[in-house]
């Protein structure tokens, strides 16, 4: 620089010298332009965040140009003096402020220099060090950009063994009258497969003319990509003014259509023509890709039949499900206390898929909604159809020793036929009970507490019976046994009591402690009367 | 120690102790409420995933949390029914000795109180009053609960056209919100609304450019949208057609980005844009379209909120209005409380009868409320 230039521009906020060259350069050589990285015109009075004083020694190439030094203290004078230097070009000396000097750590410096710096032609040195610490040019510039490409993600991302790598380039978008190429650049790829849910991706970094602007940008990719990472490099983004971010105009949305487009046209090509690698990809990822296929239609299509669901036997895709049960999708969604639902499902001859991770129902739902053969069955607390009523006569002294008692009962026929009884519960009885409970009592403050019992008492139908109702098994061969004993007899009492308390225990509902003592009180008694009915007989 | 406190603390102690299963805890949350706007389902799946997590740990505290967060959700998402029962469950574990020193029990009352508020606040109404006032009661409220209830209090008095209360609270949210920016950006989106009742357009403009730069900041989409609509409507209110063009277009592009159109449409901002420009064509065909999507499936006394918009707009413009009141009468018949609606009914059916110029939006009027001009904006 000449000692006019650096009044012009080095120590004037807002003009920035770059950038004027950049303009100039543009109208002679596009390429050249499009490599300056100057926009704003602060860049180098930030040095005074980290330094005290900045001396700088500088001579232009211009013919007949002298060396000047100039030095500022960061306040608004700065001086200007001959200085001695014999080649044309710049020295820059940062006097660091004691409150920065951890800035010269050189394991800080390095990350410092590889994240903003790493594709700038220039080569850094740290120490003397002769092997500059930035890679100067991106791995797409390079000889084999794809080893390149590998090479880096490992490097910058710490990710080791992508699924895949997918490689942007210039994206022509036709406008009807005229087509536009939008300078699209860099990589996306896939990781390997999150460990759990919550490593959700979808984020890329941004270069602008080879020069770092901002990492995790999740606007670029479309919203169903989080499976993905990537760089993107585009010289016609615009960052803001801070250049930590990125203007969302037309242009942006025009840079989104295009990766999307990519990406889009890359995956689709991978399903088509590597199906175990889209496998991979997808089940490396289901809870992600599930999520987000609830949401885009398109998306959902490309995915459905690929990934897989956990069930009772093992993991599954909807196509190898479908085939077990004949187009019907039978799953339970409660966390805990499925058991029962599971067994009877079982019994029939038919996997239960576990749709207890969220996004499962609603993934099963979109898709029994589109393919017009398949039929869903949630089975927690709605299981009744798994059991076929039967005539009740048969099992007239078995039915009427439980009504005496006051016990809800039904005789039904379902499998597995070892099991003699099973208990069932309206779905929400346990919330009805318990709120019950508590709205007799002062825990909660009176306006929730009304609100609480509103609802609750809206919850509890007429008809229902929270005490639950006692399914008895007429394919079990042991009930039918039961049903021939004369009615009063001890031994059949005893069992038919053991039986109740069984199915009780077994229904996964929650007791409480005194429901739990008379739970086993009665089992032992029945058990006491067994054992009697035995000894007596010997 | 408020909650977000306890929740870091919580992982701070768990860092030290080394216990990195109870470090990830907090993460599910970190993880989901970027998405509560672009992907409400997965954002709910990972709160789901955290309580599961925490139920895995045996953190009863941890799974009432990520259940308040979930319910907050679906308030927010407007799956108010799911939004009750979750509350309602809550709220009855929450009531156990387990819980007694736990900072989650009156946001479990707020979540219950906002989902009654969303199913139908003209039934509620004095229910929801007595319940704010008795959380308030408790005593010991962190700040959150504290601007939650205002911003409660906003939206009911909203709802119950009472501008005045609602003023009140949306200006005490204001100054008490410095440092919580969605609170803040929620006390200029129901300013806004009392700005456009009033009248007041300069005032609408100071809140929405205030509210826009705060919802960049915070990266509130949807508060984003809502502040550029506000904006253009103040610009075409004052003539600047361009401006008010480019900031309806910014408002647009991002809604459709996000798959949020329609609730674009449904805003009372998207309307009042459409009509201070004489477009009634399409503010009334934006609420056909809502009814079209939306009838029976949200709330009655939403569903008549449109249809009693759908009469406004009719009356102003001299078309027949028989059916779509008549309509309106009918939908109000599944309200608790039809009466507040059946009023303003009566009122646009004596008002065209009367000949006067269409009953319009109040603040074309000029005759809503006249509010006592704040000190703070």
């Amino acid at each position: 620089m000449t000692a006019e230039e650096i009044g012009d521009y080095l120590a004037t906020i807002g003009r920035s010298y770059t950038r004027e060259l950049r303009e100039d350069l543009g109208m002679l050589s596009r390429e050249e332009a499009s490599r300056l990285i100057g926009q704003f015109g602060f860049g180098f009075l930030s040095a005074f965040l980290l330094a005290s004083e900045v001396t700088l020694v500088t001579r232009s190439f211009r013919a007949g140009s002298r060396a000047v030094r100039w030095h500022s203290v960061g306040d608004e004078y700065y001086e200007t003096t001959p200085a001695a230097r014999e080649q044309p070009g710049t020295t820059i000396e940062l006097q660091v402020k004691p409150s920065a000097a951890f800035a010269l750590q050189r394991q800080l410096l390095m990350e410092i220099v590889q994240k903003y710096a790493d594709f700038l032609p220039i080569p850094i040195h740290i120490d003397g060090d002769p092997h500059p610490v930035n890679l100067m040019r991106p791995p797409w510039e390079a000889g084999d950009p794809q080893a390149a490409t590998r090479k880096y993600i490992e490097r910058a991302f710490r990710l080791a063994d992508p699924l895949c790598v997918i490689a942007l380039r210039p994206h022509v978008v036709d406008l009807g009258h005229d087509t536009l190429t939008v300078p699209l650049q860099g990589f996306l790829f896939v990781p390997p497969a999150s460990i759990a849910s919550i490593h959700e991706y979808g984020d890329v970094n941004v270069y602008i003319r080879h020069m770092f602007i901002t990492e995790g940008e999740r606007d670029l990719l479309p919203p169903w990509a989080r499976f993905v990472r990537g760089v993107i490099e585009c010289p016609a983004l615009q960052p803001t003014a801070s250049r930590e971010g990125l203007h969302q105009d037309d242009t942006f949305t025009a840079i989104q259509r295009a990766v999307e487009e990519q990406l889009g046209e890359a995956l689709h090509h991978i399903a088509l023509e590597q199906p175990a690698l889209w496998r991979k990809i997808v089940r490396g990822h289901t809870d992600v890709i599930m999520g987000w296929a609830v949401r885009d239609d398109a998306f959902f299509e490309r995915v459905a039949d690929v990934v897989t669901l956990r069930t009772s036997r093992g993991v599954l895709s909807l196509p190898e499900y479908r085939r077990l049960t004949g187009d019907t999708l039978y799953y339970v969604t409660r966390e805990l206390g499925s058991l029962q639902e599971q067994m009877l499902a079982e019994g029939h001859d038919v996997p239960v898929i576990d749709a207890s991770q969220f996004v499962t129902a609603p993934f099963l739902e979109k898709y029994a909604s589109r393919c017009p053969d398949v039929r869903l069955a949630r089975l927690d607390s709605h299981s009744w159809h798994l059991l076929r009523p039967v005539p009740e006569e048969p099992f007239a002294s078995v039915l009427g020793y439980y009504r005496q008692r006051g016990i809800r009962v039904e005789a039904a026929a379902f499998r597995p036929t070892a099991v003699p009884a099973l208990m069932m519960y309206p779905e929400d009885a346990d919330l009805i009970r318990e709120a019950r409970g508590a709205l007799g009592t002062d825990e909660l403050p009176g306006p929730i507490a009304g609100l609480v019992g509103e609802y609750v008492e809206g919850l509890a139908g007429a008809g229902d019976d929270l005490q639950g109702t006692l399914y008895v098994n007429a394919s079990c061969p042991l009930v039918g046994r039961l049903a021939q004993l004369s009615p009063g007899e001890p031994r059949q009492n005893a069992a038919l009591d053991l039986l109740y308390q069984v199915a009780r225990l077994f229904s996964g509902r929650s007791l409480d402690a005194a429901g739990a003592t008379a739970a086993f009180d009665a089992a032992t008694r029945a058990l006491e009367g067994l054992v009697g009915a035995t000894v007596e007989r010997r | 120690m408020d909650l977000w406190q306890w929740c870091a603390e919580f992982e701070r102690q768990a860092g030290v102790a080394g216990d990195a299963e109870r470090q990830q805890l907090f993460r599910y949350f970190h993880r989901s409420r970027p998405l509560w706007e672009t992907n409400p389902e997965r954002a709910e799946g990972l709160l789901v995933e955290g309580r599961q997590h925490a139920a895995r740990l045996a953190e009863p505290w941890w799974q009432l949390i990520y259940e308040h967060w979930r319910i907050s959700l679906l308030n927010q998402v407007y799956q108010y029914d799911r939004a009750l029962d979750a509350a309602v469950r809550a709220t009855v574990e929450a009531r156990k000795p387990r819980y007694d020193s736990c900072p989650i029990r009156p946001y479990l009352y707020l979540n219950l109180v906002d989902a009654y508020m969303h199913i139908d606040p003209f039934l509620y109404e004095s229910r929801i009053r007595e319940a704010q006032d008795a959380i308030q009661g408790l005593g010991g409220l962190d700040r959150e609960c504290l601007l939650w209830l205002d911003l409660g209090r906003l939206d009911l008095e909203t709802r119950a056209d009472r501008p005045h209360a609602a003023e009140e609270a949306g200006l005490r949210l204001l100054a008490s919100s410095e440092e919580w920016p969605y609170y803040a950006g929620e006390a200029y989106v129901g300013l806004c609304n009392l700005a456009l009742l009033r009248a007041d357009w300069d005032w609408l403009q100071a809140l929405a450019a205030a509210g826009e730069e705060g919802a960049r900041r915070a990266g509130f989409h949807r508060q984003l949208r809502v502040f550029l609509l506000w904006q253009a409507v103040a610009m075409r209110r004052a003539g600047k057609e361009r401006a008010a063009q480019r900031l309806y277009g910014q408002a647009y592009a991002k809604a459709k980005r996000l798959g949020r159109l329609s609730g674009l449409k449904n805003s009372t901002a998207w309307g009042a844009y459409h009509e201070v420009g004489g477009d009634f064509e399409v503010a009334l065909s934006a609420v056909e379209e809502a009814l079209a999507r939306h009838a029976l499936k949200i709330p009655a006394w939403r569903e008549c909120d449109f249809r009693l918009r759908r009469c406004q707009l009719l009356a102003q413009m001299g078309r027949p209005l028989d059916a779509a009141l008549a309509e309106t009468r009918e939908a109000a018949r599944r309200m608790g409380n039809p009466a507040r609606i059946l009023a303003k009914l009566d009122r646009i059916e004596r008002e065209v009868a009367a000949g006067e110029e269409g009953p319009t939006w109040s603040w074309q009027r000029g005759n809503c409320y006249h509010a006592r001009r704040s000190e703070a904006m």
